[in-house]
């Protein structure tokens, strides 16, 4: 039986494992106190040997930039993205690097200043990887940071969903990317948007969409959890309990994490509490 | 040094007296309960989180246009014109947004009085269609016995019978009533054959010319008369009666102040209008007379 050599040694695997625990509890983004564990936040970048090279910068950040990675990880992709944006800002591999980590940081961010600085690094950066070119992975990118910094506007937001709506379309040329995520992402807008004839909203579309993501990419929970959420809307509870039910067996955190996890289990409980009990009819 | 003090707690007391008479008079003016926005859109769609979050925008916006205190005001939304009347029941203090229906046939019941037209499409009158799949029926005639849909049927039957129909026709003897939440979606099945008509109002009609492909193939074959459109009205109570005139001023600046532009336009709304005293005589005839 392998045994700690020191109480201080392990008191500091202790505090170590609190800190790389890839913030269990919550999702702010949190700093790692110096000298233990790798020093996402601080650690001087520039003494890499590729700090130069805005391209392996780039892969770097993609590489370690993935939802199940802790938010210093995160941090630490998302600072050599901008680091290689700073370096070659016209390369559309390296401005979708920087959307990306970016969008990974906004999405657990809990302060919204803080989210929406990063939405609009995000937002600025699929506009330099071709936005307007109608390159569909900059258009999913681009309506993934104008979702996050719409949703902090509540009334002003409404009259730019179409345009949001303009770069989902765009992006569903490449249906798959983020694992069916412009299905996802168009059949939620369709969802809440405020219906017809005062908005974009269609119910109908989006029971289409989403029931097409879950069906094709079922690997990603928050298919099915949305497609759950289009079922109650059109008082189809049985269906919607099948989907929670795939929802719940694929959130789990090997695969996503512990925020995501934690994130997605509360979507699936709140929305199982709308399913009418048998016993309630 | 003590003149100064004695200065100094003078101004301070008059500054006090200032901020309770201003806190006294606000409430006093708001008749000293709160004061409602009350939404109501028959059969229109749940607004869930994010359509709270709106309301309460608007009336950020809105009371910022006039002395009330914000906490004094409510907003409330309702897609069930039941549970709407329930709630100014137990909250006469209300300024409701709602239709001409709902205006006609709450009117007596609630003391209900017609503040403003909405402009919407450039129109201050309002008008309803019955529209079919294009060369599957000719008239009203043909369409006796066959299935009608539509959100507008959720509006008090009275009223579709009496105003949108102008008394000719019984509805609930004359089709097959399919009131549906989802007016655009009835649309389609009118266009598959699905169903036979729907009953629209003059802006989803408008709206419809936005989709060429749907638009193209349906018909009209019914259109009602054109009526005021009454959009915002109040319940007349001394605490609204007080607050009144604020209150229709800040709503019609608000479509000229930038901001609130934006919001009123999210809705279709250009404008308010004053409405002339005799202008909902015609309506009202129309609604009381018949059964």
């Amino acid at each position: 039986m392998k045994r700690f050599p020191s109480i201080p040694a392990a008191i500091s695997l202790a505090v170590l494992t609190v800190f790389c625990s890839c913030t269990r509890q919550g999702s702010s983004l949190r700093l790692y106190t110096p000298g233990i564990g790798p020093d996402w936040y601080n650690q001087d970048i520039s003494n890499l040997a590729i700090s130069n090279d805005a391209d392996s910068l780039a892969r770097i950040a993609i590489y370690l930039s993935q939802r199940y990675a802790c938010d210093g990880q995160k941090y630490y992709a998302y600072r050599l993205a901008q680091k290689a944006f700073e370096l070659n800002g016209e390369d559309r591999y390296i401005a979708l690097s920087l959307s990306h980590t970016a969008y990974l940081l906004a999405d657990i961010e809990q302060d919204e200043d803080r989210m929406v600085e990063f939405a609009e690094i995000g937002l600025n950066a699929a506009e330099k990887a071709g936005k307007e070119k109608n390159d569909p992975e900059a258009n999913y990118y681009y309506a993934l940071h104008l979702g996050l910094v719409l949703k902090t506007k509540g009334l002003f937001a409404l009259g730019k969903l179409p345009k949001l709506q303009e770069a989902l379309k765009i992006s569903m040329e490449k249906p798959g990317q983020d694992m069916g995520g412009p299905l996802r992402v168009l059949g939620m807008l369709y969802l809440s948007a405020p219906a017809w004839p005062q908005g974009i909203g269609d119910i109908e579309k989006a029971l289409e969409l989403l029931s097409e993501a879950s069906v094709r990419y079922p690997a990603h929970p928050q298919n099915h959890i949305f497609y759950a959420k289009a079922l109650i809307e059109d008082d189809d509870y049985e269906n919607a309990a099948a989907a929670l039910q795939k929802a719940e067996k694929m959130a789990i955190e090997e695969i996503w994490g512990p925020h995501y996890m934690k994130k997605w289990t509360d979507d699936i409980k709140q929305l199982q509490k709308k399913i009418p009990q048998k016993n309630d009819e | 040094m003590k003149r100064s003090r004695k200065i100094f707690l003078l101004m301070l007391f008059f500054l006090f007296s200032i901020f309770i008479m201003y806190d006294y008079n606000t409430v006093q003016g708001a008749g000293n309960s709160k004061i409602n926005f009350v939404i109501v859109n028959a059969g229109g769609s749940e607004i869930g989180e994010q359509g709270d979050q709106i309301i309460t925008q608007f009336l950020d916006i809105l009371t910022k246009e006039t002395s009330l205190k914000r906490s004094m005001v409510e907003g409330q939304y309702f897609n069930d014109i039941s549970l709407a009347k329930a709630f100014i029941k137990k909250n006469s203090n209300s300024f409701v947004m709602g239709s001409l229906g709902f205006f006609l046939s709450n009117r007596d019941s609630y003391n209900l009085v017609p503040l403003s037209l909405i402009i919407a499409g450039g129109k201050n009158t309002e008008q309803y269609y019955v529209i079919v799949k294009k060369g599957s029926y000719k008239s009203l005639d043909s369409l006796k016995g066959k299935v009608m849909s539509g959100n507008v049927l959720y509006e008090d039957t009275r009223f579709i019978n009496n105003v949108i129909f102008d008394g000719k026709i019984n509805i609930t003897e004359y089709f097959k009533v399919q009131p549906t939440a989802r007016p655009l979606s009835a649309v389609r099945k009118v266009t598959t054959g699905a169903i036979d008509a729907v009953l629209l109002t003059g802006m989803q009609y408008e709206s419809l010319k936005k989709i060429q492909s749907t638009f193209q193939n349906i018909d009209v074959v019914y259109r009602s008369a054109e009526f005021p459109r009454v959009g915002f009205m109040m319940v007349d109570t001394e605490s609204t009666q007080s607050v009144k005139q604020e209150i229709l001023n800040a709503v019609v600046k608000m479509t000229r102040l930038e901001e609130g532009k934006k919001v009123c336009q999210n809705f279709g709304i250009t404008g308010f209008e004053n409405i002339p005293s005799e202008s909902l005589n015609e309506a009202i005839s129309k609604y009381s007379s018949g059964n």
